[in-house]
């Protein structure tokens, strides 16, 4: 799935769609999201909004470890350098706690239903099995 | 109005969970809690009252779900029987670091190794990347040949 974000100040640069493989021949670099605001922490927020708009399922990505690299106060303030991560090892973090929400459309979307066609499973539904 | 009962494995955790469902609208139950649920199109619910956005993808046992911007992985536990323990990374296994192609193995089957010991060369990303035995012993199996392509976490050979 790939629903990238897109609005006024947003920009990606990307080579892939939905469908696409990700090989091992080149880097495994998906795209560059780009965002512009009148000042950096306008930039920053939006950022953030970006971030969180953006679908991307298949593949691992980064783009929860990214929201908190710039969520960090020395982002904010940009202070970096080539030592930011190993200044914040806590950004490795991912937080084990699953809130019950997720279980839940885990669920829904996963078991066979009367009305699966409205789930977004794409293994399992969509025009093609379903004809 | 039907009911389907799931078992979840989020990390170390077995999770269990009811459904009541009817028409895309129903409640969920799990651990003490009950969350009631309305179903509103293709990528949006809503949970008690709240709406939120989601996308979910299953492959084999594996499910994503991208929940309001944060992205989760569960795995689906086989009803009514445990995980068997002993599965996942064995201690002996070489395993693949990334997805690429195994270039070189520098030992055989048979073979003495010693700990950190290169014990075959692979390529992903234009880069070439040494895999090291994880403990010292006795090649017992190797399961690739040179020019083989490698999923992340293929196992290349077993050390005993």
């Amino acid at each position: 799935v790939f629903e990238p974000p897109s609005g006024p100040g947003i920009r990606l640069d990307s080579g892939v769609t939905r469908g696409s493989i990700v090989s091992y021949h080149f880097d495994p670099l998906l795209g560059k999201l780009i965002v512009w605001a009148p000042t950096r922490a306008a930039a920053i927020d939006r950022m953030k909004r970006a971030l969180d708009d953006f679908v991307l399922l298949g593949v691992r990505n980064n783009i929860d470890f990214l929201r908190r690299v710039i969520s960090t106060g020395d982002f904010m303030n940009g202070k970096l350098d080539t030592g930011f991560l190993d200044r914040h090892r806590e950004l490795f973090e991912t937080g084990n706690t699953i809130p019950a929400e997720v279980f839940l459309v885990a669920s829904v979307g996963g078991a066979p239903s009367s009305n699966q066609a409205t789930f977004n499973d794409v293994w399992n539904s969509g025009p093609w099995r379903n004809a | 109005m039907s009911t389907r009962e799931l078992h979840w494995l989020a990390g170390e955790e077995d999770v269990s969970c009811r459904i009541d469902e009817s028409q895309g609208a129903g409640s969920f139950h799990m651990s003490g809690t009950t969350l009631p649920f309305r179903i509103l199109d293709s990528s949006h619910i809503e949970i008690s009252g709240k709406r939120h956005r989601f996308y979910v993808v299953h492959k084999h046992d594996l499910s994503t779900v991208w929940l309001d911007g944060r992205t989760y992985f569960l795995k689906r536990a086989k009803r009514a029987i445990d995980p068997p323990a002993s599965e996942g990374v064995r201690g002996g296994d070489v395993r693949a670091l990334m997805p690429g192609k195994l270039l070189r193995l520098a030992v055989n089957v048979g073979d003495q190794v010693t700990e950190k010991q290169t014990v075959a060369t692979m390529e992903s990303m234009k880069m070439e990347s040494s895999l090291v035995a994880p403990r010292t012993g006795r090649v017992s199996e190797i399961r690739f040949k040179p020019g083989d392509v490698l999923e992340m976490g293929a196992v290349v050979m077993v050390v005993e």
